[in-house]
């Protein structure tokens, strides 16, 4: 059994830390290069986000005008758009038009999410 | 300019200079802490660094400042590190290979001091070990180090009081406890 004078004392752990904390910090290691090589190896900004929007610009493109299309097959043809619809709002309380709203803010929310927190702090 | 500037510089404008900049500041915290992980193999190590930072370019608009900068690079780091370690069994932490802390190449030999620092903290497990490492080579606090290696916080404080325990009496010749 461990006898009782070698526990450590709380003093002896402050005193630990503290001898630990002055010794053990590492030199900092030189750059030599390493920076430079980083730098050429970052793919480049174009490439970084250009893929991701792209697709989600065609998959909401081809999902609306697959949506579109059905609903043009069952006969139902598309709303009318016109001046009276906008003035009155009549067109944004029916139920697909304010989801199909909702569903394209939402899109282009998520698309364009970096721009956005460029100028609004989010 | 500070680490939060420099963020907002390259991610507003893609601008690999402000990057660059967040790069030459925390190469070397990143580059030791994979040394210690890899048990000292600075090729290694660097190859995963550079990782890291092209993780991090690639990630950098979704840093959300939660941990700072440097901390979420190292966690960054330990996933790599991690990664490379299933990946590769030559990196694997085998006990045989824990004898050796820190040794790493340098010009200036070392001193008495971290010689025997880096034996004592050898004998430790590797987990202690990496506490440790990051407590008192990196001055992480307890819950930077239990961010960067997804730990809870008691877990992170029991390894470095079990490894505390174990290093009092290795380094009792320099007599750290008076």
């Amino acid at each position: 059994m461990e006898p009782s004078d070698l526990k450590p004392t709380p003093t002896d752990d402050a005193q630990l830390e503290a001898w630990l904390r002055t010794n053990s910090i590492l030199p900092p290691l030189a750059d030599d290069g390493f920076s430079r090589r980083v730098l050429a190896a970052l793919p480049p900004p174009a490439r970084r986000r250009a893929p991701g929007r792209a697709l989600a610009c065609i998959l909401g493109a081809v999902t609306g005008a697959m949506v579109a299309a059905l609903q043009y097959a069952q006969g139902d043809g598309l709303p009318a758009i016109d001046a009276t619809s906008f003035a009155s709002l009549d067109l944004l309380i029916r139920p697909e038009v304010g989801m199909a709203l909702g569903v394209t803010c939402g899109a282009l929310a998520y698309v364009f999410w970096q721009d956005l927190r460029r100028f609004v702090p989010l | 300019m500070t680490d939060a500037e420099l963020i907002a510089r390259a991610v507003a404008s893609d601008d690999p200079a402000a990057f660059g900049e967040l790069v030459r500041r925390h190469q070397s915290a990143v580059r030791h802490f994979l040394r210690h992980l890899t048990r000292g193999d600075a090729a290694l190590a660097d190859d995963l660094a550079q990782e890291t930072f092209v993780q991090a370019w690639r990630s950098l608009a979704r840093f959300e400042g939660r941990a700072s900068f440097p901390t979420w690079l190292l966690g960054i780091a330990h996933n790599h590190w991690r990664n490379a370690r299933r990946q590769q069994r030559a990196v694997s932490v085998e006990p045989e290979h824990l004898a050796a802390l820190e040794p790493e190449p340098s010009s200036v030999p070392l001193s008495d001091l971290r010689h025997d620092l880096g034996r004592a903290l050898g004998t430790l497990a590797a987990e202690e070990q990496t506490a440790l490492h990051l407590c008192y080579q990196q001055g992480l606090s307890h819950s930077e180090i239990a961010h960067v290696l997804q730990w809870p916080v008691g877990t992170v404080k029991t390894h470095l009081n079990r490894g505390k325990d174990k290093l009092r009496p290795l380094l009792a010749s320099w007599n750290p406890a008076t």
